[in-house]
């Protein structure tokens, strides 16, 4: 192949890579090193899209409802901090806790995480359950980003993950909702919420040039 | 290779790596996609971490197992750093060295477990001071949660309460009032273990031939017993290790099903659920809070296969045919008993309880009017409660002892 084509065929699709990207075209000062390879300069900030994620707040930023008529922000179990969020530990349960969030429109990602722990007396069938969810403002159902069940080990904190980056752009509510059966309840134990969205990293690519012989 | 062709392949090289570079960093974040598989995992008693600052990386020593902690081990939390005494729970695969490298550990406090009966509390309105709880003694201090979102916490209540232990005292962390259960719960480390008895984190557990024991056990491996108190002393119905290693020995094993047949009488003997031989022993929970067992229920069977056959440690019932209402379960003093024996109609706190083949009771010796005892069972329309458990505490009085 010709060597201008080959220079003309780079940049074209480094071009049309970088335009063609919609997550990657952002304008941020950056640098480019000599073999044309992108690299970040500045550290991107990424921004927390949760109000009061660890409880310490109390009730701020969330809303609940509770079938018991119970406060489901609690000193009971907290993972860190003083206060946590503590749903079910009754019979009959619905128990409800959801913030809404604006997912700003051009992150590269975003990522929800949270951790949770159970106790039960269910004798180890999964009766109880607790389902993260996101939901419209309207309370349309988007998506269940993930269910727990009476069945898991008890007393062992652990963390659920999903990639909301698809809600890019959006407002949507996250939701915690637990419910039991008529008998043997389960405590659910939620704290330590977070959204993190991220925005592209900069990119900034730096004309090649093909030299022979070199 | 020409000149020319060399530039060439340094120009598509270029090229590649401009595409990967450009289109990689647009990819979402991927959320963790099912659990890596593993060789074993279990939890046990924490005995050495990593000195910092290379923590969490190194050789962790883990109910007395080296577990290799590498850069690529998902370790939750690292902060609070993880000390000796802790407990972890682990998953490791084992390396073609013999090696075990951890895919993930979970710290944990090392917070002992226990469900039972309330025989004593302090007269403290805030409940500081020392409790009995399934005949041990739990101190209560201005640091414990309490909670009786789940029940009350007076005498003859249930509690469920998670405790450190502080020489030979159990400090209440927290502590929340819970349904009166069947059977009471001790989770701890093992530091002792034979054929005669069991000491998990300080309380001693008596074993015999019927108790049911799933796992191998070790010291520092943690373990769930459930037992009965008897006298003042608790028997270890079932026992289970805190390791799972598919393919070893009594491997958890889980199938739901119908119930083609049961023993000729009673519980105990031998089940056929979905075609397979279910063995049910004196210590196997039958937990009846969905309905009634009978030929044609619906049953989620868990325990291990023992050659053709399958030692279940808890059989549920899902759902049953038997007429039958809500479960309830209620303690009070005996009011009366059958003429003969025990199968038959007992008045319990003032209710009638029909107890027949099926079952199950706990501290038959003890079964006298004006002694406690507690009850599971169904409600009919008839207002007759037709118990599948009943629990007869140690001593006459206003609850258990």
């Amino acid at each position: 192949m010709p060597r201008r084509w080959t220079a003309v065929l780079i940049a074209l699709i480094a071009l049309s890579a970088t335009v063609l990207s919609p997550l990657t075209v952002v304008s941020v000062s950056g640098a480019a090193d000599v073999s044309g390879q992108a690299r970040n300069a500045a550290p991107i900030a990424c921004a927390e899209l949760i109000t009061n994620g660890g409880f310490e707040a109390q009730g701020t930023g969330w809303t609940q409802s509770s079938a018991g008529g119970f406060s489901l922000i609690s000193t009971f179990y907290p993972r860190t901090g003083s206060w946590g969020a503590y749903l079910g530990g009754a019979n009959n349960a619905d128990d409800r806790l959801s913030q809404q969030i604006i997912v700003p429109s051009n992150p590269i990602s975003v990522s929800l995480t949270a951790w949770w722990v159970i106790a039960t007396e269910e004798p180890g069938a999964g009766f109880d359950r607790m389902t993260i969810s996101l939901l419209q403002p309207n309370g349309a159902l988007l998506q269940d980003l993930f269910t727990v069940d009476s069945s898991a080990t008890v007393n062992l904190w652990d963390q659920a993950e999903a990639d909301l980056t698809q809600y890019a752009g959006q407002t949507i509510v996250l939701r915690f909702r637990a419910t039991t059966n008529a008998s043997s309840p389960t405590d659910f134990y939620v704290d330590d919420i977070s959204v993190v969205a991220c925005p592209p990293a900069k990119r900034i690519y730096l004309p090649i040039v093909l030299r022979e012989g070199g | 290779m020409t000149h020319r062709s060399m530039t060439q392949s340094k120009a598509w090289l270029i090229v590649l790596t401009l595409v990967v570079a450009t289109f990689l960093p647009a990819l979402p974040a991927q959320a963790e996609v099912g659990t890596p598989r593993f060789d074993v995992q279990f939890s046990g008693v924490i005995t050495q971490v990593p000195a910092s600052p290379g923590y969490p990386v190194g050789v962790w020593k883990i109910a007395d197992r080296d577990i290799l902690v590498t850069a690529s081990t998902r370790v939750l939390p690292t902060s609070p750093a993880a000390t000796a005494g802790m407990w972890a729970d682990v998953m490791v695969k084992r390396q073609t060295d013999g090696k075990l490298l951890a895919l993930k550990v979970i710290v944990r406090p090392p917070e002992i477990r226990i469900k039972g009966p309330i025989a004593a509390k302090p007269t403290d309105p805030k409940g500081i001071g020392d409790w009995t709880v399934a005949g041990l003694m739990i101190t209560v201090t201005d640091k414990t949660k309490i909670s009786d979102r789940g029940g009350p916490l007076d005498i003859g209540d249930w509690a469920e309460v998670s405790a450190l232990r502080d020489g030979m005292k159990l400090i209440a962390v927290r502590m929340r009032g819970i349904e009166i259960q069947p059977d009471i719960e001790i989770f701890g480390a093992i530091e002792a273990f034979s054929n005669t008895s069991w000491t998990l984190s300080g309380i001693n557990l008596a074993v015999n031939a019927a108790t049911l024991i799933q796992g191998q056990p070790a010291v520092g491996l943690l373990a769930h017993a459930v037992t009965s108190l008897q006298d003042s002393s608790l028997l270890a119905l079932r026992l289970k290790v805190a390791i799972n290693q598919p393919g070893g020995p009594h491997n958890p094993l889980a199938f739901s099903g119908t119930v083609e047949k049961l023993p000729d009488r009673g519980l105990v003997g031998e089940w056929t659920v979905k075609g397979k031989q279910v063995m049910g022993s004196a210590s196997t929970a039958i937990i009846q809070e969905q309905g009634l067992v009978v030929v044609g229920a619906e049953v989620l069977v868990i325990g291990w296969q023992i050659g053709e056959r399958i030692m279940a440690m808890q059989i549920i019932v899902l759902s049953s045919p038997a007429p039958g209402g809500q479960f309830v379960r209620f303690h009070g003093p005996i009011d009366e008993l059958p003429t003969s024996g025990l199968i038959g109609l007992w008045k319990i706190g003032g209710r009638t309880v029909k107890v027949t083949e099926e079952t199950r009771i706990a501290n038959t010796s003890l079964a006298k009017v004006g002694a406690m005892a507690a009850v599971g069972g169904i409600l009919g329309t008839d207002g007759v409660v037709t118990a599948t458990w009943v629990m007869v505490w140690p001593q006459p009085g206003p609850g258990p002892h």
